[in-house]
């Protein structure tokens, strides 16, 4: 049996005619033109930048203005996104995102304010602080830890609250990223900065703080992201943090920012220059890349160390950037500027990378990607990477923290790192 | 959205055009060649049942094809081992973990396999729909001769700018045998204009500006890609006899280099280059003809990498050693759509609808899922439709596709089809 189909298809016509359209359709603009972020998706590195600026100032209920400013920094109408402001039933939460200084503009108002209290968090206990007008500021009583609450009597229109630390020649600066699904570990993690405080200071490489690099929550609600917030106020020393894929994904509002501040931010740390990025979206801001040859300019820094959550080459491990064009640009700043290390999180295991050939030079990288979060289905190790720096150069190592239970540390080298003695 | 109805478009296509059971055969522009010319007319009788047809379940001999497939058999083999992959990708994501280095081709795995099982089950609703249609399409669409491509710019943020991008492409076929075709490519791809980026904070502004927020990153990019692609059609049956019909398969090396170039300009600062050169020497795959109108291909292989950059001012491109990049991979499955008989009407027009995955994150496109970020290339939804004059050597083929990704977007391709090198009566 055979069977003929010859029926002409008066459908082809309208079947062009309907392709055509779509594509018509397709290629129409969307929607009207307005501002960058008027929409707020958060979710989007761009809207983060705008956040991240909208959070480092604040106006409270009685005219009391506040923002950041640059370390150093004499002018007092220039924001600088390096910390968060945020008001509380009691006055305004202060928390700076660098680990060393900081300088806080305070403006009385024209409401009548004459006094505003400021519950300072992530100020290392070392640190000096002096308030008062610019050059004329006076130094505040010691504190201890690293919460302080400071009384401000709004004597003058401009005041200036400014933290300043000593630097020592030799130091230590810990790292490690992913916290997310177990906090409980994240919390002996931070207990065991108790530890590497005192071994540093009896060894003469004092602990001057902890870059912890995203993943803080498994999802970017307000209840996790508080909760590693307040386990914070509790560390040993000044913690500063860059968000991660699982903190911002999806994100209408803001949570990240309005909970730990700023993504992206330079400071100086001592002889070194410690750059943080938001590769939360796995990518940079186009805004953020603009501002790279700034963010990693070497200067007079001994040392240059960026970092994120996201590795900035990954390597074999899989965990690539969504963007690889934004990957690129950075490595080409981190090599131009000859920087000495990048450090991230995201890959939940520890790895010091063979080191990337950019250009004519290489970018070495570390990821440590060990603050509790869920490893897979070998043996976990948690813990942080310790990174010092010295006039010999820069060193790390692997500190282990292990689980309740385990009672044998690791030693040796394993993927590239040494544990630390 | 967009991508829904064009989704939804295409799946309806077959329900509104008439499918057609074309009796001979001629290989597309990106397959083997066989011996007949594009402006044959051959009848469009072929018998469904009988001797000459395969004994059971979906039969599809053609007359004059070496190859009896069982589009149900072999189906259902590429729905078992593309959700084997699948399985094995998410199993390795998800379970083995980083702490037992799970590595770079995870994700790979779990993208090919989810185009297998998708294009089995698709292929199955796709038969459903247009029964006694599974002959073998005439003149179907593949790689045009030479094409344009144009991805649609523009955008919504003011002082924003997005422009248009122009590709063409040049994709040759040379017919070696008949069952050998070997594809040289060449391609060149570029913004028609810089793109525009504000930083979401007020400051200095032109006075050209609509908005508070400066313009702050202008880039312009372009691309330029190379390789071939060889295709060698196993002998069928390869090692036993008539191997359950589930039909033929070539081995395909396609090997690619690939240039971009990214011109930056931060603020007023001065212009920077970042170029990157990507070497794809062994990128191995299989096509697999599963049924006469249905295929499945992929490719997977390492990339090489080099990562040159400029100083600012300066054009001079700061170059250095090569290293591994990230795992590559592709996978698409492919249904052809017969729109009008060749040899009733004076043109044949002939579609077809392709899904693919992408296991690459260059070019800004990737698709994330919730949290994951950074693990998955694109997705590309696409239909082809080849215009042909009968008897004409030449044809014309568009395309309009979406790309189902971050950064992703649709894209509208006019191609040129020309003559099959080496293929006897061209």
């Amino acid at each position: 049996m055979t069977r003929t189909t010859d029926r002409p298809s008066r459908c082809t016509g309208w079947s062009l005619l309907a392709l055509g359209g779509l594509v018509s359709a397709l290629t129409l603009p969307s929607g009207c033109n307005t501002v960058a972020c008027a929409h707020g998706d958060f979710g989007s590195a761009e809207c983060r930048v705008a956040a991240e600026n909208h959070y480092a100032q604040v106006t409270t209920s009685s005219g009391v203005s506040l923002h950041f400013a640059e370390p150093g920094s004499d002018d007092a109408t220039v924001v600088a996104p390096l910390g968060l402001l945020e008001p509380t039933s009691t006055g305004v939460r202060v928390r700076p995102s660098t680990l060393m200084d900081f300088d806080l503009v305070i403006e009385a108002g024209t409401l009548g304010a004459t006094s505003i209290t400021l519950e300072l968090e992530n100020v290392a206990s070392d640190a000096v602080l002096s308030l008062g007008p610019s050059g004329a500021e006076v130094e505040l009583a010691p504190g201890m830890g690293t919460t302080r609450n400071v009384e401000v009597s709004l004597t003058d229109d401009v005041l200036w609250l400014r933290g300043r630390r000593d630097c020592p020649l030799t130091f230590r600066v810990v790292v490690a990223g992913d916290v997310q699904t177990n906090p409980v570990q994240f919390e002996r993690v931070l207990d065991s900065l108790h530890d590497e405080l005192a071994d540093g200071a009896a060894t003469g490489q004092p602990l001057l703080g902890f870059a912890l690099l995203g993943d803080l929550a498994e999802v970017p609600v307000e209840e996790e992201l508080r909760h590693v917030s307040s386990l914070l106020r509790n560390a040993v020393v000044p913690v500063s943090v860059t968000p991660g894929n699982h903190d911002v994904h999806g994100d209408v509002m803001a949570i990240y920012n309005r909970v730990f501040g700023a993504g992206t931010y330079a400071q100086a740390v001592c002889t070194a220059k410690l750059a943080l990025f938001d590769t939360g979206a796995g990518g940079l801001a186009a805004s953020v890349q603009a501002r790279l040859p700034e963010l990693l300019a070497r200067s007079s820094f001994d040392f240059l160390v960026g970092g994120g959550h996201y590795p900035a080459y990954p390597g074999r491990t899989g965990n690539s950037w969504g963007d690889e064009d934004a990957s690129f640009y950075l490595l080409s700043e981190l090599a131009r500027n000859e920087a000495d290390l990048w450090v991230a999180g995201h890959y939940h295991s520890w790895e010091d990378t063979v080191p990337k050939p950019v250009g004519d030079r290489e970018v070495r990288q570390i990821i440590s990607g060990t603050a509790g979060a869920s490893q897979g289905s070998g043996v976990p190790t948690f813990g942080y990477t310790r990174l010092t720096f010295s006039p010999a150069g820069l060193s790390s190592c692997f500190v282990e923290v292990l689980p309740p239970g385990r009672v044998e540390a690791q030693t040796g080298t394993a993927t590239g790192i040494r544990y630390c003695p | 959205m967009r991508a829904a109805l064009l989704l939804a478009a295409l799946l309806l296509a077959p329900t509104v055009a008439f499918a057609q059971e074309a009796a001979g055969d001629e290989p597309s522009a990106d397959e083997p060649s066989a011996d007949s010319a594009p402006g044959d007319v051959p009848g469009t009788v072929w018998p469904l049942d009988g001797r000459r047809a395969c004994p059971s379940l979906r039969a599809c001999c053609v007359p004059g094809e070496d190859e009896c497939t069982h589009p149900g058999m072999s189906r259902l083999m590429l729905g078992i081992s593309g959700g084997a992959a699948f399985a094995a990708g998410a199993g390795t994501f998800l379970w083995v973990g980083d702490s037992l280095h799970s590595g770079d081709p995870q994700s790979a795995v779990l993208g090919v396999g989810l185009i297998g099982l998708g294009g089995s089950l698709v292929g199955m609703i796709a038969d459903w729909m247009t029964p006694g249609s599974g002959g073998r399409v005439h003149d179907r669409p593949g790689r045009p001769t030479v094409r344009l491509t144009v991805s649609p710019g523009g955008t919504s943020t003011l002082d924003e700018a997005a422009p248009y991008g122009l590709g063409i492409r040049v994709d040759p076929t040379i017919a070696l045998n008949a069952r050998v075709s070997l594809q040289p490519h060449l391609g060149v791809s570029m913004g028609l204009g810089n793109s525009a980026h504000v930083a979401p904070v007020v400051g200095a502004v032109s006075s050209d500006q609509e908005s508070a927020f400066p313009v702050v990153l202008r880039t312009w990019k372009m691309k330029v890609t190379a390789g071939a692609e060889l295709a060698v059609r196993l002998p069928y049956p390869l090692a036993v006899k008539r191997p359950m019909y589930t039909g033929a398969v070539e081995v395909r090396w396609k090997p690619m280099w690939e240039l971009r170039r990214r011109t930056l300009q931060p603020g007023a600062a001065n212009v920077q280059i970042v170029e990157h050169n990507a070497l794809y020497p062994v990128n191995l795959g299989l096509r697999w003809h599963v049924a006469p109108r249905q295929r499945f291909t992929f490719y997977a292989g390492p990339r090489i990498d080099w990562l040159s950059f400029s100083d600012p001012g300066d054009i001079e491109l700061r170059r250095g050693k090569a290293t591994m990049g990230t795992f590559y991979g592709e996978a698409w499955w492919q249904l052809d759509i017969p729109f009008s008989p060749l040899g009733r009407r004076k043109t044949s027009v002939n579609g077809r609808l392709n899904v693919g995955y992408i296991h690459s994150h260059l070019d800004g496109q990737r698709l994330d899922v919730g949290a994951i970020v950074g693990y998955f290339g694109p997705v590309e939804l696409s239909f082809d439709l080849r215009i042909r004059k009968v008897n004409a050597p030449v044809a014309v083929q568009v395309t309009a596709g979406y790309r189902l990704a971050t950064g992703g977007g649709p894209f509208v391709e006019l191609g040129f089809v020309a003559p099959e090198l080496g293929r006897k009566g061209t």
